[in-house]
């Protein structure tokens, strides 16, 4: 029997805060069919919502694409909490909830009395998962970075790059990437813990952390022996050619990567340069990674002339694992990401069409959906308000006392 | 990842410390380190001091990272094998005494000859001329020649003694693997093969001189005196054993005199500066003695470091392993050796982030990469056997 | 949270961290390799420099939690041990070719027939099927086809990665999310399914967004090297980089006044810059002058501080800047040490104790973190295989057999 509506059918999920961490997290289960509600703030919105191509945009809060493009499936209700009422509705809304997601820094939820201990009390059961940058306790818990300071402290800059020039870091910023997978993945192990046992939990999760974690193999290997792992461009310490390679067109580039001498051979052969093959210094791998800048040299004067996806498919069909360089324009049209449904054109009342994204898993049981675009803020709020008992009435009310805003 | 001389290939005749030494540097660095053995007992090392699995410690750990071949090299065969090694290698080294590489035929002539691009190494104990050149030579004898044994007399006594290790031959050993690597990189540079030569005496004359011999370096009058290098060079006795405290710049005597609780000794004249500590050191190390007899060295250790005076308690050998810092370095490893069991050996010194220097295998058995080696120079298998047959393969 | 969860394991260095983390959560992982040992997966560098796959720093860094045994799925007789080392396990991890496990009669459309409630999570580079699904990929590729090397790096230079392989890092939690969801339904339909990752789609989630918004406004954001955007993101501090934004919006302001305030004490802030209305700061309406010239007022500045100094302020002073840290500064970081993150392992064979990061959260439940270290090649045959009703002699058969 499968289960046609979403793996998260009838789950209820609240989420407070902003950005990217938090909300890129319970998109995995608004995808599979939960019931995701953000509590925003008129008056400290989202910022994501203020990120425009264009100053001055007209559709102002709800014209952000970021935002748009980050939150799909889910409802919006304006909450102030600054307002004892607001907290109330709040706390009605945690009383609906299964879980609670927020990514506020440290001591915002309490300050609002919105701490665990006191929804644990209205909500017995209640999963509630807090991340954030770093960690709810610790002496450097207020510091108040973004993603990018987040990355730079938990060493993936650093590792980044070329060794003679400044830490780049890999594009996006890890930690609002990389740790949302880690809260998704806590929040469905706490769901399967609450199945067997009916007891909900509290998770403190802290973004650089999750990315120290990641990294354990840098860590392990400064603390056995003593090493400082570096950035050093494309290359990998055991294996050669491994590089990234110049094709022809403005800025086209293929990806090759060969880790046997039998791969080698192929290689050679594939890019019709027996000559290559045979030269001893290319022979075997340690050979390779001590000629490593001959042979990179070597490789990019075959390549340069080459149409990169052609080069990619014929060198995947001699068994060499290539890939090309994909840009966002080439993401949209890849055959691959087309044939996993990955990109599903939505359309949204202000912005008009746009490509929203699935993350990267498939169930077998569950086929997943992008039904709704990202909310305006407020969008829900009779909806929502009404499923947990305010009337009509209360909610105009509400919002004339600017409560609702 | 291979370490920084993978690639090249040493064909390796030295035996004992000196040369084994510098190749088993060489080794741990990756090159291909083919030591070729004597018949019947192989390097005379392998049977001296401690021993397990019919391998002594010193074998096992000046010989790791290396293959064993065994050539009897008195037959024009074995001595045709070894010119078939040399052809592909790019170092080979010796240290018979010198004139024995010519008899035997592989003298750095004969060897160009068949790889002209050839480092050829000759570590010889006295030097290749001179009035000792023929001399059998051991570690001692050089101590005894250099004016390490020398350096190293009681100061009350006036008796020279031996520093009690093989220093001599460990030093030659470290000259000569910088000196080999020196030639390769010369050679990469365009230079082609050259013959690297150097003596046990030299190489411990020049590890001497430097603060040893300060005394004799500017020559005639006007230098000041040294100081006696005994009371900065001695240890101090604490209640429960022995360590070693000094104080050298302006700031570790201050933290000295406060760890001692002994601040009038920071108005002693004799004291006030660098040069005036190291001109009274013996009359430091009395005052130093004085004190530290009344503590435990833990004790010391606890106040010196909260000072910031250099100072160390003395480890007992046997305790080495568990020292907090050795510890901290990875420094010694533990690892199985097939034939010796369970050991105890230190990883390679310098550490390379690009290239690493690793233990890739265990000191080898005698003659236990022959078959091996031939077959990759291409000999057939019925040849590889009738060597054997013929003893002319160990 | 996992307690109980038996996980059968058979992924190469792709899905380690996966494995792992399921492990560190409390699962009972049981990793299955070759007889042989994974020899990729366990290369160097090594613990003690000793080359030998049981010292494999990275092996012990991705496999805590993790027990370990030997089996040779090409022969029948291994075949028929799966099935059975299958019929016991809640889970299934694999990181196999597609088509590689059917072709030994060991796929998922077989073993579901027989065990219906088994999750099988695949993890591929570029999933199941699909155009793409026969492509080889490790990290190199991955992050060229995923998209994300072509924002990464100079430039004047090659798209470049992380030293790391970051595309096995974002699928690792990504199979554990899926398995950990798949395994919630499975408590409500009774059944398991096939979890199948794509590890290129995962990578597409780094790009946070850019191909969609490349959809609305086609203008093809190149790569930036040390900048986003058109503003400077990380800077050159005394003793290294270290990270600080010019962009960022209204939250960015505080921070960027409170650093010109403490370059005013200095005396390092320029007349125009203390002077500068930052209430209507906008960073996208700058010209390319006025970003040169604050860029350069704040790379002076930044340039006289070493990255502790200038990360020390940045507390005191909340200043949103912080060092590119490298895996020994993150072992001494404060906030992280007091939080516990680092566990010492012991390790007695080799004599040797390594310090690892623990948990990646804390839970009120109890704790999430390493149950223990990384096994050794069929370090547990006996207990596993004994569940089977195999004891010592059919062990040793076995592996005369080059079974296990």
């Amino acid at each position: 029997m499968s289960v046609p509506e979403g793996l998260f059918q009838g789950l209820k999920i609240l989420e407070l805060g902003a950005g990217a961490a938090g909300p890129v997290a319970t998109r995995y289960f608004a995808d599979q069919g939960a019931t995701v509600v953000r509590v925003e703030s008129g008056v400290r919105p989202d910022f994501l919502r203020l990120l425009h191509f264009r100053p001055g945009d007209p559709h102002g809060l709800n014209g952000g694409p970021m935002f748009v493009l980050m939150n799909p499936n889910k409802l919006s209700v304006a909450v102030n909490l600054s307002k004892p009422e607001g907290i109330e509705v709040a706390l009605r809304l945690v009383g609906w909830a299964d879980v609670v997601s927020e990514n506020f820094s440290p001591r915002a939820m309490a300050k609002w009395g919105l701490e665990y201990q006191r929804l644990r009390e209205l909500k017995p059961g209640l999963i509630m998962v807090s991340s954030c940058l770093f960690g709810q306790t610790g002496p450097q818990r207020m510091y108040p970075g973004f993603g990018g300071q987040g990355s730079a402290i938990a060493g993936f800059n650093h590792l980044a790059g070329w060794p003679d020039r400044e830490a780049v870091g890999p594009s996006g910023t890890i930690t609002d990437s990389l740790s949302p997978r880690y809260v998704a993945l806590l929040i469905a192990a706490a769901l399967f813990h609450r199945e067997r046992t009916g007891e909900g939990q509290y998770i403190d999760v802290s973004q650089i952390e999750t990315g120290v974690y990641s990294l354990s193999e840098a860590i392990v290997r400064a603390s056995a022996r003593g090493e400082v792992m570096t950035r050093r461009g494309n290359h990998a310490e055991d294996a050669a050619p491994h590089a990234i390679y110049p094709c022809a067109g403005p800025d086209r580039w293929i990806a090759i990567a060969v880790f046997s001498d039998e791969e080698w051979r192929r290689l050679c052969e594939a890019l019709g340069a027996p000559g290559l093959a045979r030269d001893p210094r290319f022979a075997r791998a340690a050979d390779r990674l001590v000629h490593e800048e001959a042979l990179d040299a070597a490789l990019v004067e075959r390549t340069r002339a080459l149409e990169p996806d052609a080069l990619m498919h014929r060198l995947q069909a001699a068994g060499v694992e290539a890939g090309v360089v994909q840009t966002c324009a080439d993401l949209l049209q890849d055959p691959q990401l087309a044939h996993r449904g990955h990109f599903v054109r939505l359309r949204h009342r202000h912005l008009g069409d746009l490509r929203f994204e699935h993350y990267g898993i498939c169930f077998s049981e569950s086929p997943r959906r992008l039904e709704t675009p990202g909310p305006d803020l407020g969008e829900h709020n009779l909806r929502v308000l009404g499923s947990v008992g305010y009337d009509e009435l209360e909610i105009r009310s509400l919002v004339e006392a600017g409560v609702l805003a | 990842m291979p370490g920084p001389l993978h690639g090249i290939r040493v064909v390796d005749l030295t035996a004992m410390v000196s040369g084994p030494m510098a190749t088993a540097v060489l080794a741990d660095q990756g090159a291909d380190v083919i030591k070729v053995e004597p018949p019947g007992t192989g390097d005379l090392i392998r049977q001296i001091g401690c021993s397990r699995g019919e391998l002594s410690a010193i074998f096992s750990t000046l010989n790791r990272n290396k293959r064993s071949l065994v050539l009897d090299l008195g037959q024009p065969r074995g001595l045709a094998v070894l010119r078939k090694l040399v052809a592909r290698a790019d170092v080979f080294a010796q240290n018979f005494r010198p004139g024995v590489a010519e008899q035997m035929g592989i003298g750095e002539p004969a060897l160009r000859s068949v790889k002209p691009d050839l480092v050829y190494v000759s570590i010889s104990g006295f030097g290749e001329t001179g009035p000792y050149s023929r001399r059998r030579v051991y570690d001692i004898v050089i101590q005894a020649l250099s004016g390490m044994a020398a350096s190293q007399a009681d100061p009350r006594t006036g008796v020279p003694e031996l520093v009690r290790n093989i220093v001599a031959d460990k030093a030659t050993a470290l000259v000569a693997a910088q000196a080999i690597t020196a030639a390769l990189f010369a050679r990469e540079r365009g230079a082609g093969g050259q013959h690297v030569r150097l003596a046990m005496l030299d190489a411990t004359i020049a590890f001497l001189w430097p603060d040893v011999m300060q005394a004799h370096t500017y020559l005639g009058p006007g230098a000041t005196p040294p100081a006696s290098l005994a009371g900065f060079l001695s240890v101090r006795r604490t209640a429960d054993g022995f360590m070693t405290i000094f104080a050298i710049a302006d700031a570790e005597f201050a933290g000295l005199c406060r760890a001692l609780d002994r601040p009038e000794l920071a108005l002693d004249e004799r004291f006030r500066d660098t040069a005036g500590r190291m001109r009274h050191a013996d009359a430091l190390a009395a005052i130093l003695d004085q004190t530290t007899r009344s503590r435990t060295t833990a004790s010391w250790c606890e106040r010196l470091a909260a000072e910031d005076v250099p100072h160390a308690p003395v480890n007992q050998l046997e305790a080495l392993h568990e020292d907090e810092q050795v510890l901290a370095n990875a420094l010694l490893v533990e690892m199985e050796h097939p034939r010796a069991g369970r050991l105890r050996t230190p990883r390679p010194v310098a550490r390379f982030d690009v290239t690493p220097a690793t233990l890739r295998q265990p000191a080898p058995s005698l003659g236990e990469h022959g078959a091996e080696l031939l077959r990759e120079l291409g000999l057939p298998a019925s040849e590889i056997d009738d060597l054997r047959a013929k003893r002319i393969l160990g | 949270m996992l307690d109980g969860i038996r996980i059968l394991d058979l992924s190469e260095e792709p899905g380690f961290l996966a494995g792992k983390i399921l492990g560190d959560l409390g699962a009972d992982v049981v990793k299955l390799e070759p007889p042989g040992g994974d020899r990729f997966g366990r290369r160097g560098p090594y613990l003690g420099e000793v080359a030998d796959p049981e010292r494999s720093l990275r092996w012990l860094a991705l496999n805590t939690s993790k027990r370990g045994i030997t089996l040779a799925l090409a022969t029948p007789r291994g075949r028929e041990l799966f099935g059975r080392l299958a019929a016991r396990a809640d889970v299934l991890l694999e990181t196999a070719a597609p088509g590689a496990l059917e072709a030994l009669g060991l796929g998922w459309e077989t073993l579901r027939a027989e065990r219906p409630r088994l999750v099988w999570c695949s993890l591929t580079p570029f999933g199941r099927t699909g155009p793409y699904a026969g492509f080889r990929a490790h990290d190199l590729v991955l992050v060229a086809m995923g998209g994300n090397a072509a924002l990464t790096g100079d430039p004047d230079r090659a798209p470049v990665r992380c030293t790391l392989p970051t595309s096995y890092y974002a699928a690792g939690p990504e199979a554990a999310a899926g398995i950990a969801m798949a395994l919630y339904a499975r408590e409500r339909s009774g059944h398991g399914q096939l979890v199948d990752i794509s590890m290129q789609e995962c990578q597409l989630a780094t790009l946070v967004t850019a191909p969609g918004q490349y959809s609305l406004s086609p203008q093809l954001r190149g790569r930036t090297g040390a900048r986003l955007g058109g503003t400077r993101e990380i800077w050159r501090a005394k003793d290294g980089d270290v990270s600080f934004g010019l962009r960022g919006g209204a939250a960015r302001i505080p921070s960027l006044v409170a650093t010109v305030a403490w370059m005013a004490e200095e005396e390092m802030a320029p007349a125009w810059l203390s002077e500068l209305d930052w209430k209507n700061y906008n960073h996208n309406l700058l010209s390319a002058e006025e970003i040169a010239r604050l860029e350069g007022a704040f790379s002076a500045f930044f340039a006289t501080k070493t990255r502790r100094e200038l990360f020390e302020q940045a507390l005191a002073r909340r200043i949103m800047l912080a060092p590119c840290n490298d895996s020994r500064e993150i072992l001494e970081q404060p906030q992280l040490r007091s939080r516990g993150l680092f566990t010492t392992l012991e390790y007695p064979e080799f004599g040797a104790r390594i310090e690892h990061p623990d948990f990646f959260a804390k839970s009120s439940r109890g704790r999430i973190g390493i149950r223990r270290r990384a096994p050794r090649l069929g370090e547990h045959n006996a207990e596993i295989y004994g569940e089977l009703g195999i004891d010592a002699d059919g062990l040793r058969e076995l592996a005369s057999q080059g079974v296990i």
